[in-house]
């Protein structure tokens, strides 16, 4: 039996808004998960800007004081925002990425969670320790 | 049975493609009932008010994967979407997302199917996996392993929700990986390299940007999301053996 040879159909092919991302609250989570990514991302340049002036002590004292002003604080707190954001949504993302098991069991999600939580409360104690001793 | 004396809107995406240059949506009246789901509605209008009307359809359980359309937007299976969930709103019925659409709710599947043989998503077996009486056994252990990840009826509903494969097709998309994956956590398969060189590459996990639409909508709760995580992070580790193990001390 010979096979009929398939019928080319003039196809339709649906438009991609570009308000895609405020479809759903999935898309728009999405949206600002990645522009927090661009803020902590511009907050390593603001950490690598206030390193550059560690040779010159007037340099870094007035940048310093930049980093005191109203503006400034205003900005640390969005950007401490966006880490945190960032943060919890990875963190929330380790269990169903990361399969551990003891034994034939599987490591409960929250036992995972809690894990990197726990990293990230002892480097932030590191972090904070060492700011402390070389003030 | 239908209550003759409610009625619901359906507003159904019609395109016949040697008369259409654009779609449409047609407005139909359909009786309401509290049992009815989307399917029975559409069967309806098929079968009393309009016959032109195209769609695909199979088990009426959740099980074959065919019925998937958009209902108000997001992927469904038409015959597990009751009309009582939207009632008395109208409610609008579309093809699945992402893909070309043939005629009125029926898509274009051809990508998808390619995609599903290019990642193999079939069991290769190993070449010396013991068999027991013809069969390659495994225990309870090792099928809990990807047991989550079989459960893909392949009703592309992944696909629709997915942003990134509405916009960039050459992406494979959340179930075509899932299913590799699936085999490449089975105890009895042997393929797994070959597997991961093609969903670790470009059109593979890392065109996927982590929305994870593609897990809310699954009617089966395979999680595809997890599944393209898991295959993000093999890759990685993959790579990283690679550069710092030479080739002939690794194993596996």
């Amino acid at each position: 039996m010979q096979i009929a040879p398939k019928t080319k159909v003039k196809e339709y092919r649906r438009p991609v808004p570009t308000d895609w991302w405020l479809k759903k609250p999935s898309y728009t989570r999405y949206m600002l998960r990645e522009i927090a990514g661009v803020l902590c991302g511009g907050y390593a340049v603001v950490l690598l800007l206030l390193m550059s002036q560690t040779k010159d002590a007037g340099a870094f004292g007035g940048f310093v004081a930049g980093l005191k002003s109203p503006l400034s604080l205003l900005l640390h707190l969005v950007f401490l925002a966006a880490a945190l954001y960032h943060s919890i949504t990875y963190i929330k993302l380790a269990p169903r990425v990361l399969v551990l098991k003891k034994g034939e069991e599987r490591v409960p999600g929250s036992q995972i969670e809690a894990m990197h939580y726990g990293g990230m409360a002892a480097v932030s104690m590191v972090l904070l320790l060492v700011f402390l001793l070389v003030r | 049975m239908a209550d003759s004396t409610k009625t619901c809107t359906l507003e159904v995406f019609r395109y016949h493609p040697e008369q259409d240059s654009e779609p449409s949506l047609q407005k139909y009246e359909v009786p309401f009932s509290e049992d009815w789901v989307v399917l029975d509605a559409l069967n309806h209008i098929k079968g009393e008010m309009d016959g032109g009307v195209t769609y695909r359809w199979s088990c009426r359980m959740g099980v074959c994967g065919s019925c998937g359309m958009m209902v108000n937007g997001t992927p469904r299976l038409a015959c597990s979407t009751f009309l009582k969930e939207f009632y008395p709103s109208p409610i609008r019925i579309e093809p699945l997302g992402g893909f070309p659409v043939i005629r009125d709710l029926v898509v274009n599947l051809d990508d998808f199917l390619e995609k599903l043989t290019r990642v193999q998503a079939w069991l290769i077996p190993k070449e010396n996996h013991p068999e027991v009486n013809g069969a390659l056994k495994q225990t309870p252990a090792e099928l809990a392993d990807y047991k989550q990840f079989s459960m893909c009826i392949n009703c592309m509903l992944c696909y629709a929700a997915c942003p990134v494969y509405a916009q960039e097709p050459h992406f494979l998309g959340p179930a075509a990986i899932t299913l590799a994956h699936r085999y490449n956590l089975d105890s009895r398969d042997g393929a797994r390299a070959a597997r991961l060189d093609v969903i670790s590459s470009d059109p593979g996990v890392w065109e996927c940007a982590v929305i994870e639409e593609c897990s809310a909508v699954c009617p089966k709760g395979v999680d595809p999301a997890s599944a393209i995580k898991q295959v993000k992070l093999e890759g990685a580790t993959d790579w990283w053996r690679g550069m710092l193990i030479p080739k002939e001390k690794r194993g596996g």
